[in-house]
């Protein structure tokens, strides 16, 4: 099973080497069930030891993006290897809903700036009086 | 007339130095290749011209450090993978005038644990066959998508590996299945098709990263894809 780590508010997910079919999509749906529960910022998914990327994975990468942007969070794929990377480019793979980021630092970073993005938001809302449903989807 | 003969098949010394400088040249310009290799070939007194496969580990050896002026670490292990294999390939004393293939590797895949066991072997495989690590998860990752086809749409089925040695170094992929066939294979080939489990871009994906890709196919009478990737 990929263990869901929680740091600094934020959901950790380390996937190891072998991620095989079943893991990934049982990865998708206990993640939804620790979002509900653990109120997190943000998820992390560090795919820095997967050396073969597929399609299939890639798409569900992608549809864990999707479903924490509807409830609310971004995504932040770590450390792609570059021939990861290359292989998905190649095949014409996109993670359109995912942010990725080179390292764990960065991805800390990136949410940081979101963090301060919204209070930033709040503040404006708050002066303005302006109720703007609008939220920025990363 | 036996001279003639003799050399229109070619001297087999002075290929082996075009196949040393087409290892080089992967990364180097040819003068640098051209270059290095003679520095090397001049250590021992050997004319470049005529290496011998008797040479070649030695070579190997005085080549390696002087890449290290040329080229980062990476792409010194790459060029020496090369070799390596075109020593190996050498060393099993076959001709250069048919094709050769290495033993090959079957993976009967049933379960999605298969899936991972196949893309594992190919991964290894393509390595010792010399090819560079972006090749090798190419050519992982097009395993990855084909035993995930046959897992999904056939049941069951099989993959096979073969490492290629000649007319051209590299892998094949063969993954066959007797499953209900591909429906809508011009659409799927064309780019035009889109299941909703994706299997279009896994495909198509699939023939991008390959140098061959050939799928015969037949409604109910399963499915055989042969892909191949080459060395150089």
């Amino acid at each position: 099973m990929i263990p869901i780590i929680e740091i600094e508010g934020l959901l950790v997910v380390p996937v190891q080497e072998t991620l095989h079919d079943r893991l990934a999509l049982d990865l998708q749906r206990r993640l939804g069930e620790e979002i509900a529960a653990r109120n997190p910022q943000g998820v992390i998914i560090d795919v820095s030891t997967v050396e073969v990327l597929d399609s299939f994975i890639a798409r569900v990468l992608d549809q864990i993006g999707q479903q924490c942007l509807l409830m609310g969070l971004s995504t932040v794929v770590v450390g792609m290897q570059p021939a990861v990377a290359m292989t998905l480019v190649e095949m014409g793979m996109d993670l359109a809903f995912v942010r990725t980021a080179l390292n764990m630092d960065y991805a800390m970073e990136i949410f940081k700036a979101l963090a301060e993005q919204a209070a930033e938001e709040n503040e404006g809302a708050q002066t303005l009086t302006e109720a703007s449903g609008e939220e920025r989807s990363g | 007339m036996g001279r003639v003969v003799a050399n229109r098949g070619g001297n087999p010394e002075t290929a082996l130095r075009g196949k040393v400088q087409t290892c080089l040249r992967l990364h180097l310009s040819r003068i640098s290749a051209n270059l290095v290799l003679g520095r090397a070939c001049s250590r021992f007194g050997i004319v470049p011209a005529h290496i011998e496969i008797s040479h070649l580990p030695r070579l190997i050896g005085e080549i390696e450090p002087l890449l290290t002026s040329y080229l980062s670490r990476f792409e010194i292990r790459e060029t020496l993978r090369g070799l390596h294999a075109l020593l190996n390939q050498r060393a099993r004393g076959a001709s250069d005038d048919t094709a050769a293939e290495g033993e090959q590797h079957v993976i009967e895949v049933c379960a999605e644990e298969h899936i991972d066991a196949a893309r594992t072997a190919a991964l290894r495989l393509c390595r010792e066959g010399g090819l560079g690590n972006v090749d090798a998860v190419k050519v992982a990752t097009v395993v990855s998508e084909l035993a995930r086809n046959i897992c999904q749409y056939a049941g069951r089925g099989s993959i096979t590996l073969v490492p290629l040695e000649r007319p051209r170094p590299g892998i094949r992929v063969i993954a066959t299945d007797q499953g209900p066939g591909i429906p809508h294979l011009e659409e799927v080939v064309a780019g035009r098709w889109r299941s909703r489990t994706g299997m279009g871009l896994g495909l198509m994906g699939s023939r991008r990263l390959m140098s061959k890709l050939d799928i015969q196919t037949g409604h109910g009478k399963g499915t055989r894809i042969t892909a191949e990737k080459y060395l150089l």
